[in-house]
């Protein structure tokens, strides 16, 4: 008899795997502080808490700044506007809500995707998207490019994180959209206009993906004859609009000054295409294959049940192919290459789920074609215990085959998680938290105007590093002094 | 008793096999052509000097290759006595291609990936052709595929196959393991020539106990293995078996109690207990297990799927125990990692990973097929019907498998590579130097260097470091910030005074 296991269990497994590796995340969050763009974003938000302003004057002074940065810097006018609210306005010790926020939304966003297209699309049951969250999420987490610059640096984590969070709430409501009927689907309508603007003001690589997909949908939406192709367009239309408003922006070409390097469109399109490619084949890991395999199996009993008849799935390969690299467009045509880690990241979370839902295709597409292939089983609340047993393996042996790039050695320390634990078991964390803090002492304390700063060498490495060990010191110095109002801030024995 | 299977089956059309096995073929060619290309500007390195130091005098002295020979024999001896025990390599060190003359250097590689291919193409072609039953034209293709895995995806291509002392102590020891193994399977099943076949082994096994020590481990488990299985089997040649396992013991063993070893250890300082080497060993095998799995090799598994499919279920193997064949082949490739992190050195330099990755990739193929063959023999027990791909299918696994490929090799990125794709990859990136000029301007220094070395009249020389190396073949000492200091060596090597680094610059 065929040894069976509960698709329940696996789906709570899964979450369990998924919590166990965040909450030392959340953990870490209590010993990190701001970094370099967070003050320079937030100096007019600060400046309006210190003068008493109340939150009304802050979020006032977040305007100004957001109207500000789009003369002189750039026109991504939601990222700017909430990077001026950066949670060490009201104080550095609050600088914790960071990765609160930014990785519950980025969580809760993808449950919300996820319900939306297993549950919603593809009547997937409950222990599909648990499984399928829990699994997505530790993967996408625990091996993203970079995790300092997504989930601890609230300038750069609301930018990318957040977007990519907002996209995906974007597309699942949606999908939620699309099947909704009735006064739910007005309050919907509403919902996504909203989201829209705000998408609309996201950074570029994040807005052209959601813009392709808004056009991709629909069309098929007007190719279908959908009842709800016209609010689409409109949907779409205001995207492009908000994208237009925010490509125009006159301080990006100030910002293009800055940097050097960019290349014609076709270049950069061509150029997009390759490293997108290569993106997608060093991502691959042995987890990530555990966990499509896992979903993939806990999907078959509904794939199999599916009217759809997933009779694409080259086309449909070849186009979130095209998709995933039309992201890369914008940094490779603006000079910024792949662009820093916190946009890899997005690169990172948009390959795990294109790939999962291409899994899924492929095994409906292949249950359809060659029926034998996935022969049904007797009892859908179960599934196999072999595979998942498998996949366990291959889970447990690609995390401690994980290497990333400059680790010393092999092994799950190097995942966010683990390395987020061995931190704070080691001390280092906290050491890190002292060294920080009695920086914020010396910068808040009105007694001194000339504060000399000792860099911090030992960071956590999944904390943002000191900005005066990086390259733009002096920046990052006159940016402490214009902050805290000094008259001078300098390195600590005049080191540079 | 006949491993060998006589009813392959139906399987690709004959000249579509045919056609599949040249593409590989020349996948391979295109893959080891340009490796063999930049072999011609490479020069010899670091302990190159240090080992044949002897032997150079000796045949700068005496034009003769006899006494050079028993230089070389001296020379093994005396490092036995106050470095490390391992005499295949050692010997063979002393005799390195640079001491007849630096530009004889390129055969450095035309040794150690040649001997690599042929050994190891003969092991595929043993089991796959031999034991399998499989086509000429399916072994070449498992061959083709597995080899250009090995020479493109290794950690370190330039210990493995462009610097003499490094390579021929682990490319080439494992390259006569895979060659020993593949005689073994041979010997199962000879009936003419076994004593050839023996004496052979017996050759190979001496050479093998004298190689390196995670190499030699491994070689006698697996020979241990063999004569364990041939033993229960009752196999007429058990007894063959055995004796060659004993002696392969016996020269390991004469090889870790050299007295020099301690001398090395006492220099490397603090290592791990035994217990804690074995603890270690298992983790980071595994972890390496973990890191190997990429989408190269996977896609490669993927497109042999079907062909490794119908040869185990055709063959007569019954494949009964996957998950002890599994437990036993991880607990194999993680033994060889215990000598180096015994002797404290962690996973060993580039030269040994690279032949813990030769030695995955062998057993990957291996265990698929194992696997494979395994869930076949489940289908004929649960009287479930054949499961034979139709043609669309395995068109489109095939398919699906070369996108995967492509993938992988469009993603690969060393940790030190700043750029994705193809490039990084060992025969990518000496086509790639090559074609950039990169690899003359190494060698023009390089010469340059040498001649100032070889000129007798000069005993204090400035060299100048490198303004460019080839990321295939070794990184430049007198460069600053050097791992080693090479310069005593020279001194030695080529009797000079002193050797001085242009600008003043302490590497």
């Amino acid at each position: 008899m065929t040894k069976t296991i509960s698709r329940r269990v696996v789906a709570w497994l899964s979450i369990l795997l998924l919590l166990a590796s965040v909450l030392p995340l959340y953990a870490l969050s209590f010993y990190n502080h701001a970094c370099y763009d967070d003050f320079g974003f937030s100096l007019l938000t600060h400046a309006a808490w210190q003068n008493g302003e109340g939150l009304a004057g802050v979020l006032q002074a977040a305007w100004r700044n957001t109207a500000g940065i789009r003369q002189t810097w750039e026109g991504t006018y939601t990222s700017s506007l909430i990077s001026a609210l950066q949670p060490a306005i009201f104080g550095e010790s609050l600088y914790w809500i960071t990765t609160f926020l930014l990785l519950t939304a980025f969580l809760l966003s993808l449950w919300f995707f996820l319900r939306q297209a297993l549950g919603g699309v593809l009547k997937a049951d409950g222990p599909v998207i648990t499984a399928a969250v829990g699994l997505l999420g530790f993967v996408a987490v625990q091996f993203a490019p970079s995790v300092a610059e997504g989930f601890f640096w609230f300038n750069g984590g609301v930018a990318y994180t957040l977007m990519a969070s907002l996209m995906l709430c974007w597309a699942g409501v949606w999908l939620c959209f699309e099947r909704a009927g009735g006064a739910r689907a007005g309050w919907l309508f509403t919902l996504l206009l909203l989201l829209t603007v705000a998408m609309g003001g996201a950074k570029y690589s994040t807005v052209l993906f959601a813009l392709l997909l808004a056009v991709g949908f629909t069309g098929w939406a007007f190719v279908a004859k959908r009842p709800k192709r016209w609010a689409f367009l409109a949907l779409t239309l205001l995207l492009m609009a908000c994208f237009a408003f925010s490509v125009r922006a006159p301080g990006n070409a100030v910002r293009a000054q800055t940097l050097s390097g960019g290349m014609s469109a076709p270049k950069a399109v061509l150029e997009a295409v390759y490293f997108g490619l290569a993106l997608m084949g060093n991502f691959f890991s042995l987890p990530f294959l555990a966990a499509i395999l896992v979903i993939t199996a806990l999907a078959l009993p509904a794939l199999r049940k599916s009217d759809f008849r997933f009779a694409h799935p080259v086309w449909v390969t070849l186009i979130a192919a095209a998709l995933f690299c039309a992201q890369l467009a914008p940094t490779l045509y603006t000079g910024n290459y792949l662009g820093d880690g916190r946009t890899v990241n997005t690169y990172w979370f948009v390959f795990v789920l294109a790939v999962c839902l291409l899994a899924v295709y492929w095994a409906g597409f292949l249950i359809k074609r060659f029926g034998n292939v996935a022969e049904s089983a007797s009892d859908n609340r179960r599934v196999r215990l072999a595979p998942v047993l498998v996949a366990a393996v291959l889970l447990a042996v690609g995390c401690a085959g994980y290497r990333p790039d400059g680790a010393q050695s092999y092994g799950p320390q190097n995942m966010a998680g683990g390395s987020a634990l061995r931190a704070i078991a080691t001390g280092e964390a906290a050491a890190y938290d002292r060294a920080m803090d009695a920086r914020d002492a010396l910068l808040n304390d009105p007694a001194q105007l000339e504060v000399p700063l000792v860099p911090v060498a030992d960071t956590p490495a999944c904390l943002m590093g000191d900005a005066l060990l990086g390259n733009n010191v002096e920046y990052m110095l006159n940016l402490y002094a214009e902050y805290y109002h000094k008259s001078s801030v300098t390195l600590a024995g005049g080191e540079e | 008793m006949s491993l060998r299977n006589t009813n392959a089956g139906p399987g690709i059309p004959r000249r579509g096999m045919r056609l599949l096995a040249a593409l590989c073929a020349l996948m391979l060619l295109a893959g080891v052509l340009p490796l063999y290309a930049i072999s011609f500007y490479n020069h010899p390195y670091y302990d190159d000097f240090t080992f044949s130091g002897t032997t150079h005098d000796t045949w700068l002295a005496t034009r003769s290759l006899t006494q050079t020979v028993q230089a070389a024999l001296a020379g093994a001896r005396a490092v036995r006595a106050d470095w490390q025990g391992t005499y295949t390599g050692t010997l063979l060190s002393n005799l390195q291609p640079g001491v007849f003359g630096e530009n004889y250097y390129w055969l450095t590689t035309f040794l150690l990936l040649t001997v690599f291919l042929l050994c190891f193409g003969f092991f595929f072609h043993t089991v796959f052709h031999g034991l399998l039953g499989a086509t000429r034209a399916e072994s070449l293709c498992v061959a083709c595929l597995a080899l250009f895995l090995m020479t493109q995806f290794l950690p370190a291509a330039n210990e493995a196959f462009f610097w003499f002392n490094g390579g021929i102590g682990n490319t080439f020891i494992y390259s006569l393991l895979a060659l020993s193994l593949a005689l073994c399977a041979r010997l199962a099943t000879a009936r003419r020539g076994a004593p050839w076949l023996a004496a052979a082994l017996l050759i190979l096994v001496t050479l093998l106990g004298g190689g390196s020590y995670g190499g030699g481990l491994f070689g006698l488990l697996l020979f241990g293995a063999t004569s364990v299985y041939a033993m229960s089997k009752k196999h007429k040649f058990r007894f063959v078996y055995v004796a060659l396992t004993v002696w392969f013991a016996a020269c390991f063993l004469y090889s870790i109690s050299a007295p020099g070893n301690a001398v090395r250890a006492a220099m490397i300082g603090a290592h791990p207990s035994a217990v804690a080497a074995i603890a270690k060993s298992l983790y980071y095998g595994v972890a390496l297990l973990g890191n190997y799995c990429t989408l190269p090799v996977l896609a490669v598994g993927l497109a042999l799927a079907p062909l490794l499919w119908r040869l185990a279920k055709n063959s007569r193997f019954r494949f009964r125990h996957p998950v002890w064949v599994l437990l036993a082949g991880g607990c194999l490739f993680c033994a060889q990692l215990t000598p180096p992190l015994y002797g404290g050195v962690f996973l060993g330099g580039g030269r040994i990973t690279d032949t813990y990755y030769f030695s995955f990739v062998t057993l990957f193929f291996l265990y698929e097929t194992y696997l494979l063959g395994f869930l076949a023999r489940r289908r004929e027990r649960l009287n479930k019907p054949d499961f034979a791909p139709v043609p669309a299918l395995k068109r489109g696994l095939l398919a699906a498998s070369a996108c995967l490929f492509l993938l992988g090799c469009l993603g690969m990125k060393p940790a030190d590579a700043t750029l994705y794709g193809p490039m990084n990859m060992a025969g990518g990136s000496a086509a790639l130097s090559i074609v950039t000029g990169e690899a003359a301007r190494y060698d023009r220094e390089m010469t340059a260097r040498e001649t100032l070395l070889n000129d007798a009249d000069q005993s204090v020389v400035t060299l100048a470091p490198l303004t460019a190396t080839p990321a295939v073949l070794m990184e430049d000492l007198l460069a600053p910030g050097s791992t080693y200091d090479v310069r005593p060596t020279l001194c030695a090597y080529y009797h000079k005074t002193a050797v001085l680094v242009e600008g003043g610059a302490q590497p």
